[in-house]
């Protein structure tokens, strides 16, 4: 309890420093921060990257094929 | 050890230097590895940290002994608050290097591994836990995680474990994100280069066409009046309406099949005028060469007939025998003329002899005045009688110039003879109309002025069939270039189409590269605040490490250990002096090979004998502590390490058997370590241990 009350003031912290879109990013990466878990933030950008660099091969398959 | 486990002893089988199991029993206490290296102190360090957390050293490295047929495993036996556990390891063989751990109670009874041992959950230090391992040759012992160990347990120590780790895996994240955007950016870079190439090829390409547009001036024409203009082409070349198998074709086919009909009127026109035209010549041809023979036969008539008028003259009305005579008799005459005046020479010599007035004629015998004789004689003698050989000489000239032209005759005659006999040949070419019309006394010049009027008429026509023929492949060409510019116009339009897509691709790769400056904000923030964070607290952590230097290293000069900000939140050593007034500070390059080695203990005394560390330490594995120090670094470090065995169990591996030997019953209470020694190592049995209980 003492390390996640540890990893939530400083969650805070670093959102109080963010720009709002920043902000928007850093939410479910500081869900994952506060329960201890810092394997799990790069697991879910590996996956928002992982979607969104999709997204552009899907299209850029697209448009090789057209 | 209060509240914490102790390692009461370990079962090794078939684990790196070890085949057969071998049972080592701590009883709880400290344990003092003594021995030369390579017989299995390290072996048995590494067995009880493979034992607790499933990971070997360094990645990749190969556990199990591969002499030993049988598994690889390591059994801990351990002890909390009196009651003992077991905590066995197993490898998985042919699954890497995955191993499960199975924990039972003194009843055998298996337990949940996270309920019990929540810090043996993970190989980092977790709470309640702390293990240290030295580096017993740090270039090839390095640690798998970008943290070495001191920088690992000073974050630990401080709480930032998991902040650090955040930084870490973001910073991981922002390479593999650089990797991603750098791949996609190098292909769409690529494919921008790529139709922007080809837009622009075709821009020039219309731009060419347009110099000189094939429709003259005025708008571009759509490709449906490109089409209509096609097909009036199509019923201009054939001459009727446009035939139904070419409605509906696009513009190509039609100008394809224009291109294919236009051949064939050409082919069809032309040919036939040109087969008339030789035609004509063919028979006009004849008629000429027929013409040719024919006065050729009258000049050669005339030549013979001249020549045969000469020979009439030569032979003067006699034939040729006739004249040969002739010839013969003059011949005669003349020889005797000859000989009558040799008879006078001899009558003047015979004369000569005889000195009478009168004296016998010696050729009629009658006597005559000599004088008189004699000049008659000589007369005869000086005036011969020449018209005889004359005349001989004419008459061969005569009979010469009889046969020269004879032979002329014969030759100019057989040369009539083949030129009537060609004449004849022509005649029978010649059209069988002609022939008519020339048996009717039709003049032949005008037959052939005839033909060659027809000729003119059929090449005039040939020439404005051609003249046709080019202009309409003039305007063919045309009309293909005009069918080339809507080629190359939907191109255009199609490469546009295209970039636009493309445009939205960018986007989309717009979006993930916003998305990696998103994190790398938070990056910045999260390092930033890591760093506050550390430089706060980094006056505590130097006044700590400096205490565990000063203990250990006793340098004359350096006495203190600061944790450099400039390179925060990378945690980097530098050693200052108390005694220096500019409050310099050095790389920990510049201490001698005592304070190093001393050096790299710090940590672990430092943060395990804390007052203040918010961690508990239940144990310490020191691999080779003594490395390259003298006999009072190590009296040092035994002292360091009586005082850390107050409240940790220690595992001490060292090659420094003879001082420690004699060091450590001083320092430890003798019912309080254990010296295990290995002596040799085989094969078939492994190390072979020498275990001495205090």
């Amino acid at each position: 309890m003492a390390e996640e009350k540890s990893n939530r003031t400083f969650s805070v912290m670093v959102t109080q420093q963010l720009n709002p879109e920043a902000r928007e990013l850093w939410a479910p990466m500081a869900d994952h921060f506060v329960r201890g878990d810092p394997e799990a933030v790069k697991t879910y950008l590996d996956g928002e990257r992982d979607r969104l660099e999709g997204n552009v091969r899907s299209l850029l398959e697209q448009f090789k094929g057209s | 050890m209060a509240g914490g486990f102790s390692v009461q002893g370990v079962e090794i089988e078939g684990f790196k230097g070890f085949t057969s199991p071998k049972e080592i029993d701590f009883k709880g206490r400290h344990v003092f590895l003594l021995g030369e290296n390579g017989n299995g102190k390290s072996s048995i360090v590494e067995a009880v940290r493979w034992g607790l957390f499933g990971s070997a050293y360094r990645p990749n490295e190969v556990v199990k002994n591969q002499h030993y047929a049988g598994p690889c495993r390591v059994r801990i036996k351990l002890i909390r608050d009196g009651e003992p556990w077991t905590l066995r390891r197993t490898l998985n063989l042919g699954a890497g290097s995955t191993s499960d751990p199975i924990l039972t109670d003194q009843q055998g009874n298996r337990r949940n591994m996270r309920e019990i041992m929540p810090q043996l959950d993970s190989v980092d230090a977790g709470e309640g836990t702390h293990i240290i391992f030295a580096p017993q040759s740090a270039p090839l012992r390095r640690q798998p995680e970008d943290l070495n160990p001191f920088e690992r347990t000073v974050f630990n120590y401080l709480d930032l474990t998991h902040p650090q780790a955040l930084l870490s895996n973001i910073e991981e994240f922002l390479e593999g994100q650089a990797d991603a955007e750098h791949k996609l950016s190098d292909e769409l870079t690529e494919a921008r280069n790529n139709i922007e190439g080809q837009i622009s090829q075709e821009r020039t390409r219309r731009g060419r066409i347009l110099i000189d547009p094939p429709w003259g001036d005025g708008p571009s024409p759509s490709i449906v009046a490109s089409e209509q203009k096609a097909r009036s082409f199509i019923e201009e070349v054939t001459g009727k309406p446009i035939e139904d198998d070419l409605v509906g074709l696009s513009l190509d086919a039609l100008l394809e099949s224009a291109e294919e009909l236009l051949d064939e009127r050409r082919t069809q026109s032309q040919d036939s005028l040109e087969s008339e035209e030789a035609e004509l010549a063919k028979w006009r041809g004849r008629l000429e060469d027929f013409r040719g023979f024919h006065r050729q036969v009258s000049a050669q008539e005339s030549i013979v007939k001249c020549t045969q008028a000469k020979l009439d003259a030569t032979l003067q009305c006699l034939t040729p025998d006739e004249l040969q005579e002739k010839l013969e008799d003059a011949k005669y005459k003349a020889t005797t003329e000859s000989i009558n005046g040799r008879i006078v020479q001899d009558a003047i010599v015979l004369i000569g002899r005889d000195e009478s007035d009168r004296v016998p004629c010696p050729i009629c015998e009658s006597h005559q005045d000599r004088h008189i004789l004699e000049s008659d004689l000589q007369n005869r003698a000086d005036h011969p009688d020449n018209k005889l050989s004359s005349k001989v000489a004419a008459l061969e000239s005569q009979l010469q110039e009889y046969e020269v032209l004879q032979d002329r005759l014969n030759s100019q005659v057989t040369l009539l003879s083949s030129l009537k006999q060609s004449c004849g040949k022509a005649m029978n070419l010649i059209d069988e109309d002609d022939k008519g019309k020339l048996a009717e006394s039709v003049d032949i010049d005008q037959l052939i002025n005839n033909y060659s009027e027809k000729e003119s008429v059929v090449k005039a026509q040939i020439d404005d069939q051609v003249t046709w023929s080019r202009s309409k492949h003039t305007q063919l060409e045309r009309l293909k270039e005009e069918s080339w510019f809507h080629q190359v116009q939907a191109r255009l339009n199609a490469l546009l189409t295209d970039r636009r897509e493309l445009e939205r691709v960018i986007k989309s790769y717009d979006n993930l590269v916003s998305f990696g400056k998103s994190v790398s904000v938070i990056r910045e923030v999260v390092e930033t605040r890591l760093r506050e964070q550390l430089v706060q607290d980094l006056p505590r952590v130097s006044g700590t490490l400096s205490k565990a230097f000063n203990a250990l290293a006793q340098h004359p000069w350096y006495d203190r250990l600061k944790i450099a900000e400039a390179t925060l939140p990378k945690l980097e050593l530098r050693v200052a002096s108390s005694q220096d007034p500019s409050g310099r500070e050095d790389p920990t390059g510049v201490l001698n090979g005592q304070a190093e080695s001393a050096l790299n203990l710090v940590p672990y005394f430092a943060f395990s004998q804390s007052d203040d560390t918010p961690t508990e330490v239940y144990l310490v594995m020191l691999d080779d502590p003594t490395r390259a120090l003298d006999t009072g670094h190590i009296k040092i470090l035994v002292e360091r390490l009586r005082e850390l065995g107050r409240n940790v169990q220690l595992i001490v591996a060292s090659q420094e058997t003879e001082r420690l030997e004699m060091m450590i019953p001083d320092a430890f209470d003798e019912d309080s370590y254990v010296i295990i020694e290995p002596t040799g190592w085989s094969p078939d049995s492994g190390p072979e241990l020498n275990v001495s209980y205090g």
